[in-house]
Formats: C-alpha cells, structure tokens, sequence
C-alpha cells in the first residue's frame, strides 16, 4: 500500500508572489501616505510656523517704533494740532463773510446831495439803504451812478421803491441790491 | 506543512494592519493638523499686514518728526491754536472788541451771543442749546452768532469793521445794519460770526506731515498776538 500525499496548498512559489506583490503594494500606500502626510501637515505646519515668526517679528518692530513714537508724542501732538488749525483757518479765510469792503463799495456809492437814513448790509453780499437826496440833481446823479453800476454789473437785481416828494422839493427813497464789490471797486478805480 | 502556510498567511495580515493603522494616524494627524493650520495662517497674515502697515505710518512720522525742531514746533502752535482757538473766546471777545471799538472812536452799547450776553457774564452756553445756535464749516470749524451794538457815524464804523477784520481770523462780520444815520447818534447792529474749533480734524493715528511752505506762510500771515485771548480760567 502505497501512501498518496496531496498538497492543497497553493504553490509555494505562488504563494510568494502574491506575499510580495501585496507587500509591494502597501510600501507604495504608506509611502503615499507618509508623503502626503509630510506635504500637507508638514508644509502647513512649516508655513504657520514661519508667518508666526514672521509675525513676532514685525510685533517687535512695531513696539520699538511705538516706543519712539511715544517719546516724540507732544510733538507729534503739536504737529497734528497745527495742520489741523491751520486747515480750519483756511477754511475759515475763504468763507468768512466780510462787510468793511461792502461797506465801502456802497459808501461811494452815495453822491453829495443824498443823506442815507438807513443802511443794511447782509452776509450774501445783498444791501438795503433808506436815503433822501436833497434835490432832484442829487436824485439825478445817484440814480445815474446806479445804472452805469448795473450796466458794468456792479449791481444787480436793483429795486427801487417809495421814491417820494419830501418837503421843499425833497425826496426819499429805498433801494434794495446785491452787489459785487470786486467790480464796483474796479469800476470806482477807473 | 499547514502551520508553515499559517503562517505564511498570517505574516501579510499583521503587515497589512500595521500599514493600515499608521496611514489611519496620518491620514487623522492631517485632518485635525491641516484645518488649524490652515484657519491659523490668513489670521498672522492679516496681523502682519496690519502691523507693517502701522510700522510704516510710525516710519514715516517718525523721520518727519526728525527734521522739526521744538521752537519751530512751539512757535507755530502758537500762532495756530491764537488764530482758531478750541473754545469759543466769548469772554475775551468782549475786552478785545472795546479795546479796537475805542480805538476806531465807535462805542460798544451791547455784545450779545445768542442766547447769553456776554457782558452780564452768563455767555457759557450750555453745549444742548449752543448747539443750535452754531454754524458748522468745513474742518470741524465751529461758528457761533454774536450780536454788536455800537454808536458809530459811517466812517469810523468802517474803521471800526476793517480793524475787527485785519485783527483777527476767529471773527468775520455777517452783517450791518445802521439807523439814526440823521442824528448825532447813529447806531449800528453788526452780527458778528464768532470761530473755533473744538476737535481735530486729524487722529493721533494719523501719518504725520511736514509741514507744507503753505502752512509756513499762512503762519507768517498770522499774528501769535490775538487780540481775542481768552481769559486763563
């Protein structure tokens, strides 16, 4: 009797393949992996860990210029106060309103022979006057330097009202205005 | 012959969880790394940005600070804070306006700031009802309604006004108003616009500028000597 020995085994050298080829293949998983691994966690890790850096740094830099700062800071104080006042008086300049040269411009606006009564000068360049002229050649030459006034646009938007016979050939008037006293003072010159 | 091929079969098993678990731990290192690192960097980035940013502005202030000396500074503060005060120089106003109004031959009968009067000494507005009475202007400019009354004949009151106008930069004249031009006694209403400026128009956060030949020759068109001072408190 002969005994028959049967090996159901896959062969051995089969069974080595498949060992090596599955062992090849996890290698190249974990070397994937481990290398995903490096790039994402490591890279994002070395690039936070540089802004940190980077970070303090410039924290650093700023506290010395802070530091600076804060000894100059009266100065740096009055630095700011005299652009900032300066700024205001510019503005202030330029949109405050000025009567001394209205004034004028309507003072010589009056000939010899007319007495203003009443005078009111606003902020918008507009005046009203309340006069008697003495005759009626006073009446004759105020009337006339108004329209040469108008007519050069010294004046403009004139109203003349309750022009009135006074006694002793007298008379009385009221007159409303706006002026521009840049060419009233050009025009006066000439 | 089967404990060998157990074996064989076992070995690759024990292989592949080892492998398994440590791509599992790096694959959760990752997930919880990457997400915290990821959040962490647009914050230092946003703090670096921000901090350079505030680092150059101090630089810059910094080296212009640098090339102004103290007496300059002092001086033209001076002659800054006298044209356009902080408050509003309703008590020195009133000695200053005499002082030209006797000089122009113009007699002051009246100031009045609305609603106080000056002379009787309860011109401090309270800020509710100053606020309604005031004018706002360009940089933070501030101005307040004062109204004059003064005996004056034609001449000297245009005196009086030119005098007012040249002295100082805190006053503008908004209006006149003159009756009685026939007596003896002409009186004259002037509303008088009274400024200050009560806060800067520049932060202490502010890049700081050299001051401008502008400025040196607005300053040198001004007086340091207002007429206006207000009274030390």
């Amino acid at each position: 009797m002969t005994d028959v020995n049967v090996n159901l085994l896959p062969d051995r050298n089969l069974i080595s393949a498949t060992q090596t080829r599955l062992k090849n293949r996890l290698l190249v998983i974990l070397l994937v992996a481990t290398i995903a691994f490096l790039i994402l966690s490591g890279g994002s890790s070395l690039l936070s860990f540089s802004y940190q850096r980077e970070r303090d740094n410039v924290f650093s830099r700023h506290s010395q210029l802070s530091t600076q700062y804060e000894t100059a800071s009266p100065k740096a104080r009055n630095l700011l106060t005299i652009h900032s006042k300066f700024a205001g008086t510019k503005a202030v300049l330029g949109l405050r309103p000025s009567q001394n040269r209205n004034l004028l411009a309507v003072k010589n606006l009056i000939p010899s022979g007319t007495i203003v009564t009443s005078l009111s000068l606003r902020s918008d360049s507009q005046f009203s006057l309340v006069a008697r002229s003495l005759n009626l050649d006073s009446l004759a030459r105020f009337l006339e330097a108004i329209y040469v006034l108008k007519d050069k646009g010294g004046l403009r938007d004139i109203s003349l009202s309750g022009l009135r016979i006074e006694r002793e050939s007298e008379f009385s008037f009221g007159l409303d205005a706006n002026l521009d006293r840049d060419k009233i003072a050009e025009i006066q010159k000439k | 012959m089967i404990d060998t091929a157990k074996i064989k079969i076992t070995k690759p098993s024990a292989f592949l969880l080892l492998v398994g678990f440590i791509v599992a731990l790096q694959v959760a290192t990752t997930v919880f790394l990457l997400p915290k690192n990821l959040q962490k960097i647009p914050r230092l980035q946003s703090d670096i940005a921000g901090k350079k940013e505030d680092s150059l502005h101090l630089e810059k202030s910094l080296a212009v600070l640098g090339t102004l000396e103290d007496s300059q500074v002092q001086k033209l503060v001076s002659v800054a804070l006298a044209a356009l005060p902080d408050e509003k120089k309703t008590s020195g106003l009133f000695a200053g306006l005499t002082a030209v109004a006797s000089a122009s031959g113009v007699t002051v009968t009246s100031l009045e700031f609305t609603p106080g009067r000056v002379s009787t000494g309860s011109a401090s507005l309270d800020s509710q009802n100053a606020k309604s009475f005031e004018r706002q202007l360009p940089h933070n400019v501030r101005a307040i309604n004062a109204s004059l009354t003064v005996i004056s004949d034609f001449s000297s009151l245009a005196t009086f006004i030119d005098r007012v106008e040249k002295a100082s930069q805190v006053l503008g004249v908004a209006s006149v108003s003159f009756s009685k031009l026939e007596t003896t006694e002409p009186e004259a209403q002037i509303t008088l616009e009274v400024y200050y400026q009560p806060e800067r128009t520049l932060l202490a956060t502010d890049i700081l500028e050299p001051i401008s030949d502008q400025e040196l020759n607005l300053a040198g068109s001004l007086s340091s000597k207002d007429i206006f001072k207000l009274p030390p408190d």
